[in-house]
């Protein structure tokens, strides 16, 4: 007997920390299929096609723009408030869609979850890789903008390390997908719940403003917040504005790592019953 | 002796019943105002201690009335939901059709959706890859690979998915009754399809509730009623008990008999005289299935016949392509003469020599005066299996590929005039 000898054992389980990261990988062509899937079916039969993924962000923008930078007059760190304001709204749609298709991923993939198994955090996780490439084409955009304005852009090393900001980006997305997507099988308030806590997690985060618009004493809380580190980071590498409570924000890239770890135990127990619930 | 390649042991598993997202508010509201915390959900044992084996290349059915456990079971097996008790162990790799074209996108073409569905299945992207051009040569669809496949018929659509799971090469193969979309002879081309395609000798669990398709593809089964083993051997074994078991698709009483009571009259003011209906063997025991070349009895419970004096009480048998078949009716037997008629009455029809071949079937049951008008008519009243016999006691088996009807005949040879 030359070949691998496999063994499934069925039980009820019960463990804790049974991760199966090895089975991740093994099924990783399907994650690159459904990576790619979301992409295009979003985009079939539309006009423009995968250009939404770049219009989005850009009439946000406009509105944006308009709103707080014209008629609020938001100070934007001595960089034009488009180019301030687009450096911060790339990587905030990322995590916001990213949020918003995870946490429905199990509830729309009910379908194959009964019919098939597979790990099942595959679903959440081709979301995360599926935002990435949008926002590849965002940042086509952003140095587009950065030419257009003639902002004071700085080529050179710290540039080429705004994708390192992408891993608490992706972490903390990543995270908040398990936790939200499993806890959405169970509580179907979860998916009307996420679009309120996104609108207010936009004003939590610097998008539109700049962390110095707070109180000295009140801008470490802000910094707790992941993305706050993310939208700085790219402000940080991209637009050269200087930037401090690099401590606070690794902090918040620490709480990102636990509640990535968390919501892969929380998903794997849920994982257990899915398809009974579903 | 190798080990076998499915093992399980006291297999159970146990759902709770009732709504899981019970409105939380109102319960809380409820309570406020005095009322009892409702109590634990009720449970039910969708599979109680289950044991079998099923060995190295065989064929193994799993047969049992709806809600008997069989889905249940197969989704165990395959991984998709846990065991509440007991263990399986499976040895090697598995492939589970429970469905054809699982995560089939309608937007993506046919090409896009052979992946997908490939590594859904569990397939890497190189071994579709490599077994690309057969899947598209099996599904015969070459020139609709980039066509999306919301614009493929419904058929296309099933061949296609089909083309993939005949190309996964499992050790374990799980279908579930999906394959039964078409009739036994496309059952059997899947299956055999399968067999080939992966080198022969891989180990099968079929669920069908198409007896004929159990009998004629698989070595052993084993029936399942209410969560538990009620049968376990060889396929003609099991299907006896299965055929002299009462529960069917329909609702059943003690005698057997369906109720056809649910259903709206064929016109606002026609009479519903047909009230229940059953198949039973000569002896007068209940049946869902017949045997081709044996007796056919069909016990229809009728009310209010004495009102019309020369009403005539047929049936008339269809295929599952709902092509009518035959016909027979209380007239063609002779009718039943000058008997005095009471308001209800039981009419017994019966077909001493059943000329159909193995396959599903469906019955309508309908009172007419001939010449005159339909009185009443259930379309599809009842729903049987035909299971095939060794009707010329030489061990030929037809198929329904061949035809739907079975026929007796005699051949001989004769010397041509002036050859010899």
């Amino acid at each position: 007997m030359g070949r691998r000898q496999l063994e499934y054992v069925r039980h009820p389980r019960t463990g804790w920390f049974d991760l199966a990261l090895g089975e991740l990988w093994d099924y990783r062509d399907l994650l690159g299929m459904l990576v790619w899937r979301n992409l295009t079916v979003r985009y079939k039969q539309s006009a423009i096609g995968i250009a939404w993924a770049i219009l989005r962000p850009l009439m946000q923008m406009v509105v944006f723009s308009v709103v707080f930078g014209r008629m609020a007059g938001l100070p934007s760190d001595g960089v034009p408030y488009p180019v301030f304001l687009y450096a911060g709204l790339v990587p905030w749609t990322y995590f916001s869609t990213t949020i918003t298709s995870g946490s429905g991923s199990l509830l729309a993939g009910g379908n194959m979850i009964d019919k098939v198994y597979f790990p099942r955090m595959i679903l959440p996780f081709s979301y995360l890789f599926t935002g990435l490439i949008d926002l590849a084409l965002s940042m086509l955009v952003l140095f587009g903008m950065m030419v257009w304005y003639r902002a004071d852009i700085v080529f050179g090393a710290p540039m080429l390390l705004f994708p390192v900001f992408l891993v608490p980006a992706v972490t903390f997305a990543g995270g908040l997908s398990l936790w939200l997507s499993a806890a959405a099988v169970r509580w179907r308030d979860v998916h009307h719940l996420v679009p309120y806590l996104l609108q207010i997690g936009m004003f939590v985060t610097p998008v539109v403003y700049a962390v110095k618009l707070l109180p000295a004493r009140f801008q470490w809380l802000l910094q707790l917040n992941p993305m706050t580190g993310v939208v700085e980071g790219f402000r940080w590498s991209l637009l050269g504005k200087p930037v401090t409570g690099w401590g606070m924000m690794a902090g918040g890239f620490g709480m990102s790592l636990v509640l990535l770890l968390g919501g892969m135990i929380y998903f794997r127990r849920v994982e257990r019953t899915l398809a009974d619930i579903l | 002796m190798n080990a076998p390649l499915v093992e399980v042991e006291h297999l159970g598993k146990t759902y709770r019943l009732g709504e899981i997202h019970r409105d939380w508010l109102a319960g809380l509201a409820g309570r406020l105002r005095g009322r009892p915390r409702p109590g634990p959900l009720p449970e039910l044992r969708a599979l109680d201690d289950v044991n079998f084996t099923v060995g190295e290349g065989e064929v193994f059915g799993l047969i049992g009335a709806n809600g008997a456990g069989k889905s249940t079971l197969l989704k165990i097996l395959a991984g998709i939901t846990d065991p509440s008790t007991g263990r399986a162990v499976l040895r090697g790799r598995i492939a589970s059709l429970l469905e054809v074209g699982t995560g089939f996108h309608p937007e993506l073409t046919g090409r896009e959706n052979v992946f997908l569905n490939g590594t859904i299945l569990g397939l890497r992207r190189r071994e579709i890859a490599e077994e690309y051009e057969r899947i598209v040569d099996f599904a015969g669809l070459d020139p609709f690979m980039e066509t999306p496949v919301k614009r493929y018929s419904s058929g296309m659509r099933v061949r296609l998915a089909f083309a993939v799971a005949a190309h996964l090469r499992p050790e374990i193969l799980l279908i579930d009754e999906v394959l039964a979309v078409g009739d036994i002879a496309f059952q059997r081309k899947c299956l055999g399809a399968m067999k080939d395609v992966a080198g022969g000798g891989r180990t099968v669990l079929f669920v069908s509730h198409n007896m004929a398709a159990v009998s004629s593809l698989c070595h052993r089964a084993l029936m399942l009623r209410q969560g538990r083993v009620a049968a376990l051997g060889t396929t003609d074994e099991v299907i006896q008990t299965y055929i002299h078991s009462t529960e069917g698709v329909h609702a059943r009483d003690e005698q057997g008999f369906v109720a056809l009571h649910e259903r709206q009259p064929l016109h606002p003011q026609s009479p519903m005289l047909l009230c229940a209906g059953r198949l039973a063997d000569e002896r007068g025991r209940p049946v869902s299935s017949a045997r081709t070349g044996e007796s056919l009895r069909v016990d229809v419970r009728v009310e209010g016949l004495d009102r019309f004096p020369s009403a005539v009480v047929g049936l008339t048998v269809r295929s599952v392509f709902e092509q009518k078949i035959f016909h027979f009716n209380t007239a063609m037997a002779g009718g039943f003469g000058p008997v005095p008629r009471h308001a209800r009455e039981i009419v017994r029809l019966e077909i001493p020599d059943l000329p159909l071949m193995a396959g599903a079937y469906s019955l309508d049951l309908l009172v007419f005066e001939p010449g005159v008008r339909l009185i009443d008519r259930v379309d599809g009243a009842l729903n049987f299996d035909v299971i095939e016999a060794d009707l010329y006691g030489n061990g030929y088996r037809g198929e329904a590929r061949e035809g739907l009807i079975v026929v007796r005949g005699e051949c001989r040879l004769e010397g041509e005039e002036g050859g010899a």
